[in-house]
């Protein structure tokens, strides 16, 4: 018995076999260990703002950055700013996801092509702003058309003397400019003594270029977006990190050009000025956009080939993973 | 098959029928609340004092009063022109108060829409000239120089440029309108600015819509402040500032020209005003304005115009105070209502 036990243990001691069972175990014990040098610290949420801002964009963005708040693993965002703005409410609504954002971990602001009106309320809050000196900044401010005075008429009962309308003249201008005074209170609460600009200047609406801006302390670095990624890793702390971009739900509309072109929106198409203001209608839209933004009154424009060529680089898949 | 099942039996039964659906009423309580933390908790409270209304809400200009012309100061009755033949662009909402106040104290108003001008104001105590479109001839501003230099009272309200947006069935179209004062404005060294003036922190909600205030010298009988509604700025070569902006008001031709410009002029028997809103139905209570309309009604029913009295006489009068001699001329300086 015993000398069969030993002739086994003689011919297993010959075998590459046992060796090569032996190492893998081993290698695959060690391996966590030998590779902890090159593991993640974090990561660092790409979120994109783009195209004129609605509820949709509202929606689709505020909970980017909502789940950017809840997910442990996300360490700070980097908002890159493609637009000029959108709906008043929806650019609020922003506003206050990013101030929430801002509160719980470093968010800083790439902006690429424009951050007009609203786009800029929305990155306000960030810790940083970067800015290329191509970039557009600033137009801090409301437009609405104003509402006609049809009252009295003959053809529409109504109960009150605004029903109608909604305001009298002077009522709509008080009202506008609430809105106004909140948006400039939230710029100036948000960038604070960087701002070197009065009020009376930041509600000129304006808007600069990057270097302008940085000037002026409407934004504070010239950089591009990986400059914003790298700051924000610093801010949070991350020397070895993953840099994760979040995709939008949906198509994005464009008033601009300029923005246009410049996004990495997948679903991206041009939309006419009426889109977010039609002159027919006389309830008053209240908008934060450049009003040069609405001068494009020609048909929506389809992707053209070459950039639709260019857009099959991106990938389709709703989050990309890549390395800083 | 009951006998056979016995009391226990039964109870047993009943004893597990119960446990069934106390189980079942479980499960589904507590899928319940499963389901319902399927939504995110709500984050703490956001402190946002930027949008506290306290921090947000713009100070309301009041809007309330009536023009109240003292009968002592006019001179009992006579007729006010009101031109309307040169284009000039006002309704009746404009002028109504204005209207009001002077048929109180017994004045009446007359339109003059074409023909001889010096006919139609033949009568008249005092001529009111509202944002004209098209030029005055030479001799419709002879005409006016005369019954000025008859003791005449003259009341020009301007507006500086603007664009009119007008939408109708065949789309819409943008005209930009001035006030065609150029060689009426030029007779008397008067000029309206083409650029509208704005102040972002003293207005009436909005930036073009500003406050003004009179100036230490003018007498307008208690006016603290009024408001102008898009308005441009006034130089008069000799003319007294009436009324003035707040410090850091801009024209809209410049971002970096900051300071308070004059929108009323007095020269004699003549007012120049940079706008004509603040004195339309919907304005003219707004702040202290009816008080300054119960002004401009006051100048024009104290009119002592004398029809004998010469043009020679006038016009040497109006030299001693600088004033060009009736051609059309650029007046170059000494101008009152330079930014300041």
């Amino acid at each position: 018995m015993l000398s069969k036990l030993a002739a086994v243990l003689r011919r297993a001691s010959r075998s590459y076999v046992l060796f090569i069972a032996i190492g893998l175990v081993v290698g695959l014990a060690i391996a966590p260990v030998a590779f902890q040098t090159t593991e993640s610290d974090g990561t660092v949420a790409v979120i994109p703002l783009s195209g004129g801002i609605t509820g949709g964009t509202s929606s689709s963005v505020g909970s980017m950055l909502e789940q950017a708040r809840e997910n442990p693993d996300i360490d700070a965002v980097v908002i890159v700013a493609n637009s000029g703005g959108g709906s008043a409410a929806a650019s609020e609504e922003l506003y206050l996801q990013a101030k929430r954002t801002a509160q719980e971990m470093p968010v800083v602001a790439s902006v690429d092509a424009s951050a007009a009106s609203g786009a800029y309320y929305t990155i306000a809050p960030s810790d940083v702003i970067y800015a290329k000196p191509a970039s557009l900044v600033g137009s801090v401010g409301v437009l609405a058309n104003a509402p006609q005075s049809v009252e009295p008429n003959e053809f529409i009962g109504t109960t009150g003397s605004n029903k109608l309308s909604g305001f009298d003249d002077r009522g709509f201008y008080y009202l506008l400019e609430n809105l106004g005074n909140s948006f400039y209170n939230a710029v100036e609460t948000q960038r604070g003594d960087r701002l070197e600009l009065s009020r009376g200047e930041l509600a000129q609406a304006k808007i600069y270029s990057g270097t302008q801006a940085v000037e002026n302390g409407m934004a504070d670095r010239i950089g591009g977006r990986q400059a914003a990624v790298t700051a924000a890793a610093e801010e949070a702390g991350l020397e070895n990190y993953e840099v994760r971009t979040l995709r939008p739900r949906g198509e994005t509309v464009f008033l601009s050009r300029n923005n246009y072109l410049a996004a990495d929106a997948p679903n991206g198409q041009m939309v006419s000025s009426d889109y977010f203001m039609n002159t027919d209608d006389n309830s008053p839209t209240f908008l934060m956009l450049p009003a040069s933004y609405l001068g494009n009154d020609g048909e929506a424009v389809e992707p053209t080939t070459s950039v639709n060529a260019t857009r099959t680089t991106t990938p389709p898949a709703t989050t990309a993973e890549v390395r800083p | 098959m009951s006998d056979r099942l016995g009391a226990s039996g039964w109870a047993t039964r009943l004893l597990a029928t119960g446990l069934a659906a106390a189980v079942v009423v479980a499960v589904a309580a507590g899928g319940a609340v499963l389901a319902g933390q399927g939504d995110s908790p709500p984050d703490d409270p956001l402190a946002i004092p930027e949008y506290q209304p306290e921090n947000v809400s713009v100070d309301y200009v009041g809007a309330e009063g009536e023009i109240s012309p003292d009968n002592d100061v006019t001179t009992g009755s006579g007729t006010v022109v009101i031109d309307d033949g040169h284009g000039n662009r006002f309704d009746r909402s404009t002028i109504e108060p204005l209207v009001r106040g002077l048929t109180r104290v017994g004045y009446t108003v007359e339109f003059y829409r074409s023909g001889d001008l010096a006919d139609a104001l033949d009568d008249a105590k005092a001529f009111v000239i509202i944002d004209p479109a098209r030029e005055y001839r030479q001799g419709d501003v002879d005409d006016v120089r005369q019954f000025t230099g008859q003791g005449g009272r003259l009341l020009i309200a301007g507006e500086p440029n603007r664009v009119s947006v007008s939408a109708s069935l065949f789309g819409t179209s943008i005209q930009r309108q001035d006030s065609a004062l150029t060689t009426l404005g030029s007779a008397y060294g008067v000029s309206i600015g083409t650029a509208y003036l704005s102040n972002q922190e003293s207005a009436d909600a909005n930036y073009k819509f500003i406050r003004t205030q009179p100036t230490d010298a003018a007498e307008l009988g208690g006016v603290e402040e009024t408001t102008m509604y898009t308005a441009g700025a006034v130089r008069m070569r000799g003319g007294e500032t009436l009324l003035r902006t707040a410090p850091g008001t801009l024209e809209s031709s410049t971002d970096d020209e900051r300071g308070r410009h004059a929108v009323a002029v007095r020269r004699n028997d003549v007012v120049v005003t940079g706008d004509k809103t603040f004195m339309q139905e919907d304005r003219f209570r707004v702040a202290d304005n009816e008080v300054f309309l119960t002004y401009l009604v006051e100048f024009l029913a104290s009119s002592e115009r004398d029809p004998d009295r010469s043009i020679s006489s006038e016009s040497e009068e109006e030299d001693e105070n600088g004033t060009p001699d009736g051609n059309v001329t650029t007046a170059t300086s000494a101008y009152t209502g330079d930014v300041d």
